[in-house]
């Protein structure tokens, strides 16, 4: 089956006249910035979608017709695409049970390979985003599948769930193809991946791994800078800080872990002693549907000897930007986890 | 993919769904049961004390087992707009079946929800009426037809939920529309033609009317249950092929 995964002519959504073709094995990155398209080219792939227009093709046959070929297909989201009450053992579970036999991989090893053993009885609500990340990954080794598609593979995870995911995505190239959509140069270079650079819904082209690791300094547009910090109430709004740099710094995500929050507070969220407990946890970060007094950014009031748990993604523009931005950040708050890399 | 494969990948997904309507939607079927079991407790017996030589009791309790045949339907329908609407096909659609068998299974799944409900006040209605073969067989195979058509008929409608809170306004318009353009409190025949007609078109109409004939006369009308089938298969097959449409461009 495996011929590789071809789209002709797509149009979806954002995608114009996107056209491409792969090998039956390796790994390729769609590489592009936000609303480039790369998710709608992985669903699409999935048969998740069907295009508007042209075709698309994995190993010959359409996978939103072809169901067989879509059984022969593991596709990894951005985050696991279910309802947040849904419990992880049992989110597992049914991916593995759809899977076709000849397909079937080891539940046990999925879960200890990623380190979920201890949140199988848990709701998905109540994990971390990259335990939820961990979580979609996990998929990959329940369907042993020819064709492997991730969406931003690496997102909230830390250093050991990056190395054991980069690891993971090496092995099963081996035998399959892995198309994965990520806005991150160096995980081109980590996995010395063909690329297809996509922006604006269009291809602007596709590159050997020798030939783009020759340019991607042209292809870099910026600096991505991921951190989880405990940050000092006294310090203010974080997003008044980074609203200083002006354009230089795209603030493309500023979230409290509101469930490490209430922890060092001494709420154990659905797990309180006496009699009492709390299941669920509702936060409406849309500020405009709150009343007045009862706004997110409230927390950052919070006594000064708590910290608050968050987490930053930030695009900074050039190198200097990047030092002086780590730099306050540290001053603001104990970073916990840090990640500075390049994109397009 | 071989035919174990087939049977395994369906069971699995029809085992999720009743999970999703048994457990993790349970409270939608609660709600209509609780509803309906504290109308049970007082009235038909204030009735068959007051007017039991008019059979009183009767004539209302027969009302209630149809009321609870409707907002069985209703909750089948709304189970099945919150589980298609609020994202949550993406998740079915990486299952390695035909898009048909998938949206399908959905269809037959929600329209249990229906089934329970009914079959609930029908218990709480039997000290009042007493058993009899084809009054259980009318309320289980009316309130699970009857659901299906109103299934359908939502979907082809296409309203897209966005928030439970439209949802719950959905339901109480639903809910009052299919009340009251059915044969509830009189039977179909007394209607004008052109009138009767119409009336008919709306899913849970013959239901009613094939209920109340065996509740109360203790036989199955098959004309009746032909003419249910005819009505509320259409709807579910027009909706069905809608359901697909709509899913296919999304």
């Amino acid at each position: 089956m495996n011929e590789g995964v071809a789209l002709k002519d797509v149009y979806k959504y954002v995608l114009r006249s996107i056209t491409f073709e792969t090998e039956g094995k390796g790994v390729y990155v769609l590489l592009g910035p936000n609303g480039s398209g790369k998710t709608t080219v992985l669903r699409l792939t999935a048969g998740i979608l069907k295009p508007e227009r042209g075709r698309v093709l994995v190993g010959g046959r359409d996978p939103y017709r072809d169901h067989e070929v879509k059984g022969a297909i593991a596709y990894v989201a951005d985050t696991p695409l279910t309802d947040a009450f849904e419990k992880c053992a049992s989110y597992l579970s049914f991916y593995l049970q759809t899977t076709p036999r000849s397909l079937r991989g080891d539940f046990q090893e999925a879960v200890s390979y990623f380190g979920l053993e201890s949140v199988l009885k848990e709701p998905i609500l109540k994990l971390s985003a990259g335990q939820r990340k961990r979580l979609e990954l996990s998929k990959l080794l329940l369907r042993k599948a020819p064709y492997v598609l991730i969406d931003e593979p690496t997102a909230n995870l830390d250093s050991d769930g990056r190395r054991r995911t980069v690891d993971l995505v090496r092995r099963l190239s081996k035998g399959s193809l892995t198309l994965l959509a990520t806005h991150e140069i160096d995980l081109v270079n980590e996995l010395e991946a063909d690329v297809v650079v996509l922006r604006n819904g269009t291809v602007e082209g596709v590159y050997s791994y020798e030939r783009f690791a020759g340019m991607s300094d042209k292809l870099q547009r910026g600096y991505l800078v991921a951190a989880k910090l405990s940050w000092k109430p006294q310090a203010g709004d974080p997003r008044r800080l980074l609203g200083q740099y002006g354009s230089e710094v795209e603030v493309r995500k500023v979230e409290v872990d509101y469930a490490a929050l209430l922890r060092s507070l001494g709420i154990d969220v659905g797990s309180l002693e006496g009699g009492s407990s709390i299941s669920v946890v509702w936060v409406d970060t849309d500020a405009s549907q709150l009343p007045i007094g009862a706004r997110v950014g409230a927390v950052f009031n919070a006594p000064p000897d708590v910290t608050i748990p968050i987490s930053v993604e930030l695009v900074v523009s050039d190198r200097a930007t990047v030092l002086k931005l780590v730099e306050d950040l540290m001053s603001k708050g104990e970073v916990e986890d840090l990640r500075v890399s390049r994109v397009v | 993919m071989d035919v174990r494969d087939y049977l395994r990948i369906s069971s699995a997904l029809l085992v999720y769904e009743f999970r999703g309507l048994f457990r993790r939607r349970s409270e939608l079927l609660l709600s209509p049961m609780l509803s309906w079991a504290i109308a049970m407790v007082i009235t038909p017996l204030g009735l068959a004390l007051y007017g039991s030589s008019i059979g009183l009791e009767k004539v209302v309790v027969t009302g209630m087992i149809i009321g609870g045949t409707i907002s069985g339907a209703t909750v089948a329908a709304i189970y099945f707009l919150a589980e298609t609407s609020l994202e949550a096909l993406d998740r079915v659609l990486q299952v390695p079946l035909p898009l048909w068998v998938v949206l399908l299974y959905r269809f037959l799944v929600s329209a249990t929800g229906g089934l329970v409900v009914s079959a609930f006040v029908w218990l709480l209605a039997l000290p009042y009426l007493g058993f009899s073969p084809a009054s259980l067989f009318s309320v289980l195979l009316a309130s699970y037809v009857a659901s299906l058509g109103i299934i359908g008929v939502v979907s082809l409608a296409g309203y897209k939920v966005k928030n439970l809170q439209k949802l719950s306004i959905a339901a109480s318009l639903a809910s009052a529309t299919l009340t009251y353009l059915s044969p509830l409190y009189f039977p179909l025949d007394v209607l004008p033609v052109h009138i009767k007609v119409a009336v008919m078109l709306n899913p849970p109409s013959l239901a009613v009317e094939l209920v109340r004939k065996a509740v109360i006369s203790a036989t199955l009308s098959t004309s009746l249950v032909a003419s249910m089938l005819a009505v509320n298969l259409t709807w579910f097959s027009a909706g069905l092929l809608a359901l697909m449409r709509r899913v296919d461009s999304r």
